[in-house]
């Protein structure tokens, strides 16, 4: 491959990685969204866009995942405290933001990115038989696997209550209102799943963009509401010049990371947080830093080992928005331009690590500088404005529908997860070709 | 074991059945989520539900304003002697106190039946990461009760109180504590400790048995007909009926293969969880309504075990790859020292001398591999992360940890 090409390549990805790094700061917006967008200019300007190496804009879409990956969560973590008023529990990361520890929970998270960054550049090459092997073994059962990770999820969910009502009734009714909502949110993110596979109202033009307006909704709208009504203080923060995590917290931490990053990047329909649920119980995680770190490693193995899997030799498995975008104009074909773009992770993760730590620190500066809710204002509005503009007013209808949805756990004390049912009910039940008879039960088809 | 675990011996149990697999490729069926669900009901059935139907005589609620250690102490210990007296199973419950959606205050409970003492020490404010992670840091009951017959008990709670994980400087001072003196004999069938901490309680029955003394069940709700060989017998016409409905809807009839298959993956699955739970401390109370007591558990290991989860969970999953290889319609690997015989999975020799190596290489040796790890990082680091009292050995034997059995 000529060195001219690779550093071309590699210019390209750190230019990912740069852009990734600007709307990373944007809370609740999703790689995906500005891929796609990336992908509305490049056809644009397709006269330009033809003339490239098809690579290179691999590359670069390649840098915007990595760098996405391992910073988009930092603007939620700083720039969206949570009022505990509306929570059952506050999640480790949450918490040591009001103990001005925002900066330790990054760190710990990069760390956990730092594994899975090295796993996807320096394992995988060797390993790719096996996990050719696995995804082989898996692919005609994902009906059932997606089938029993949404009954884990409703299975799961234990009362939170204390168990202080006087009577049985009591006792029950108090365990019951949450663990019936989460049903409820399960059942109702289903029936809008299933409707928005089998009817998209979006327009044909942008039809591909039709779960944007329902995620969106569902995850990115609700927490930048609460942000906006929020009653809290975020402490200032406290920049700690070495890590304290215990050899086990690392090991235990990147191990249910692993699990759960595996096996939803070689599950289709899985995200990273029922995955992550699953393999935090399997794996018996334990303690804060452990979650901490483990979030870090199962959200770059999803986000980028999914990806990777595209371009890898044995399997060549289309997986996730970023695969679908890049299949549009770049077919993988040999064993050397996987090497390469395993090369131009390490190289793109790299950066994006060095950069982490100084922009927490912005992060964290800025949030003693500007008022966080209007940080979260002005990122919803953003967002509506990106819906409307792509989906126009259909989607912003859609998108509303989500959004009374997603508010839901908030108000009931029960988790976001039962939301994901809007992806894992339909995509479970047309695998199992049951999808479009269940649909036309509600008069979808 | 973890509620995952159980979900996933249940799967196990149904991947063994060469239907519930081969669906995959045809009907579709959904053999393997019943599998699950059987596998985690008993759990679900105490947890959702049957807790909540259970009655006690004695409920404390402390208060932040109100941490009286003596009524705590005070009430376990009556109810102990109450139960001896009266020959009735009397049942105390100690209401958990949370101080904000982050932390709850936590209180040690200590019941020593050797020296007969309840003992209550006041802790920290700790987080729900706390207090589940408090039991890797236990010291052994052996260590504990040398340390109790050398410095008494509360300065031993005090040690763990002051070296577990919680929230700095929350420990109220003066310190909170107190003894409560009991008459009876007891057998303890749990820890030496608990906490009130999070969720709600923790809660005891004290029940006379045969030999006189008085026994402690820790959370009594838990692991009784819910948690019974009995109760699993009717999760097979449960799914008889749901896959014979499903086959009738669908044009197979009502005797369908699929209903015939949940037929017995409904209590394979269920006993799974049943047999599972032996290998900790609890145990369960078998065959109700014939027998009436929980049976006491192997105490290899305890629900919060990373270890044996772990190792429980990883042969689970290598036993659905395994069954998903084999009962495919064409294996997708084949085994090295099955090479040179000729046939496939279908043929009882290929299978044997395949599953041998399986066994051997995939599941043998990682395990003891894993084993080894744990062993030696135990000897080298954990033992030194345990709270301690100036022993030298504190038993790197134990893989349970102290932190409960669920």
């Amino acid at each position: 491959m000529d060195i001219f090409i690779i550093l071309i390549c590699c210019l390209a990805a750190l230019a990912g990685v740069a852009i990734a790094s600007v709307f990373s700061l944007i809370p609740g917006l999703h790689i995906y969204n500005v891929i796609a967008f990336t992908m509305m200019i490049a056809f644009a300007a397709l006269d330009l866009f033809k003339t490239m190496d098809p690579l290179i804009t691999t590359c670069f879409i390649m840098g915007l995942v990595v760098g996405f990956s391992v910073l988009f969560t930092v603007s939620s973590q700083f720039f969206q405290p949570c009022d505990d008023s509306y929570r059952s529990m506050m999640l480790p990361h949450e918490r040591f933001l009001f103990e001005g520890r925002g900066y330790e929970a990054a760190m710990l998270s990069g760390i956990g990115s730092m594994f899975a960054l090295l796993m996807i550049s320096g394992l995988f090459p060797f390993v790719t038989g096996a996990i050719g092997t696995l995804r082989q073994l898996i692919r005609p059962h994902i009906y059932w696997i997606l089938g029993l990770v949404s009954l884990f999820i409703l299975m799961s969910e234990w009362p939170k209550d204390h168990g202080v009502g006087k009577t049985t009734g009591q006792r029950l009714a108090d365990a019951w209102v949450q663990l019936g909502m989460g049903l409820f949110v399960f059942v109702v993110s289903g029936i809008l799943g299933l409707f928005v596979f089998c009817n998209t109202i979006i327009p044909v033009d942008n039809a591909f963009q039709s779960l944007m307006p329902v995620f969106i909704g569902l995850f990115a709208i609700p927490s930048q509401l609460m942000t906006v009504i929020a009653h809290a203080r975020i402490p200032k923060q406290y920049f700690a010049g070495s890590v304290d995590a215990a050899p086990q917290d690392l090991a235990r931490g990147a191990l249910t990371g692993t699990v759960g990053g595996m096996f939803s990047s070689l599950t289709p329909g899985l995200t990273p947080g029922p995955a992550l649920l699953m393999s935090a119980h399997a794996t018996a995680s334990s303690g804060e830093k452990q979650f901490i770190i483990g979030g870090g490693t199962a959200r770059v193995l999803y986000y980028i080992g999914a990806l990777v899997l595209f371009f890898m030799p044995d399997v060549y498995m289309r997986r996730g928005g970023a695969a679908i975008n890049i299949s549009l104009f770049f077919v993988p074909e040999t064993a050397e331009q996987y090497f390469l773009i395993s090369g131009i992770i390490a190289v793109a993760g790299a950066a994006s690590l060095l950069l982490l730590g100084r922009y927490c620190k912005f992060c964290a500066n800025v949030t003693q500088k500007i008022d966080f809710r209007w940080i979260s204002l002005g990122g919803m509005i953003l967002l509506i404005a990106m819906v409307w503009y792509v989906t126009s007013w259909r989607g912003v209808v859609l998108m509303g529908v989500a959004t009374a949805l997603g508010m839901v756990p908030n108000f009931w004390h029960t988790r976001r997860i039962p939301l994901l049912a809007v992806l894992l009910v339909p995509v479970c039940l047309n695998m199992a070709g049951v999808g479009a008879k269940v649909a036309s039960w509600f008069g979808f088809r | 074991m973890k509620g995952i675990t159980h979900f996933l011996t249940g799967v196990a149990t149904a991947s063994c059945f060469p239907l519930a697999i081969q669906t995959a490729f045809a009907d579709k069926s959904f053999l393997m989520l019943y599998g699950g669900f059987c596998g985690i009901l008993p759990d679900t059935l105490d947890f959702k539900f049957a807790r909540y139907f259970w009655k006690f005589d004695h409920i404390v609620n402390l208060t932040e304003d109100n941490l009286d250690a003596k009524l705590a102490a005070e009430t376990v210990a009556k109810a102990i002697d109450e139960a001896a007296e009266t020959g009735k199973p009397v049942r105390v419950k100690l209401n958990v106190m949370r101080v904000s959606t982050n932390y709850y205050r936590t209180v040690t409970v200590q019941i020593d039946g050797e020296r007969k003492e309840v003992t209550t020490y006041v802790g920290p404010l700790k987080t729900m990461s706390h207090v589940m992670a408090r039991g890797e840091t236990l010291p052994s009951d052996a260590a504990r009760y040398r340390s109790i017959a050398e410095k008494g008990p509360i300065p031993v709670l005090r040690d763990i109180a002051q070296k577990s994980a919680s929230l700095p400087g929350t420990i109220p001072e003066p310190e909170i504590a107190h003894v409560a003196k009991f008459k009876a004999d007891v057998n303890n069938t749990y820890y030496a400790d608990t906490e009130i901490g999070i969720f709600s309680g923790p809660d005891w029955q004290f029940a006379k048995q045969e030999d006189g003394r008085v026994r402690i069940d820790f959370i009594p709700w838990h692991r009784h007909w819910s948690h019974s060989i009995t109760l699993g017998l009717l999760l097979g016409p449960l799914g008889l009926l749901l896959f014979g409905l499903s086959g009738l809807l669908s044009g197979l009839g009502f005797l369908n293969p699929f209903a015939i298959a949940a037929l017995f993956i409904g209590p394979l699955a269920f006993w799974s969880h049943v047999f599972v739970d032996q290998l900790g401390h609890l145990g369960s109370n078998l065959y109700p309504p014939w027998t009436h007591w929980r049976s006491l558990g192997f105490k290899w290991s305890t629900s919060s075990s990373a270890f044996g989860n772990q190792m429980v969970n990883y042969i689970s999953a290598t036993i659905i790859l395994w069954n998903i290889n084999a009962y495919g319609p064409k294996a997708v690997f084949t085994m090295p020292w099955a090479a040179r015989i000729a046939g496939d999975f279908g043929d009882p020799l290929y299978y044997l001398v395949s599953l041998l190596n399986y066994a051997t290489v995939v599941v043998a040796i990682p395990l003891l591999a894993a084993y080894l790890i744990a062993l030696v990082h135990r000897k080298l680091y954990f033992a030194k992360r345990m709270i301690n009292f100036g022993e030298e050995d504190e038993g790197v034997e134990d893989f349970g940890g102290g932190g409960g059995d669920l």
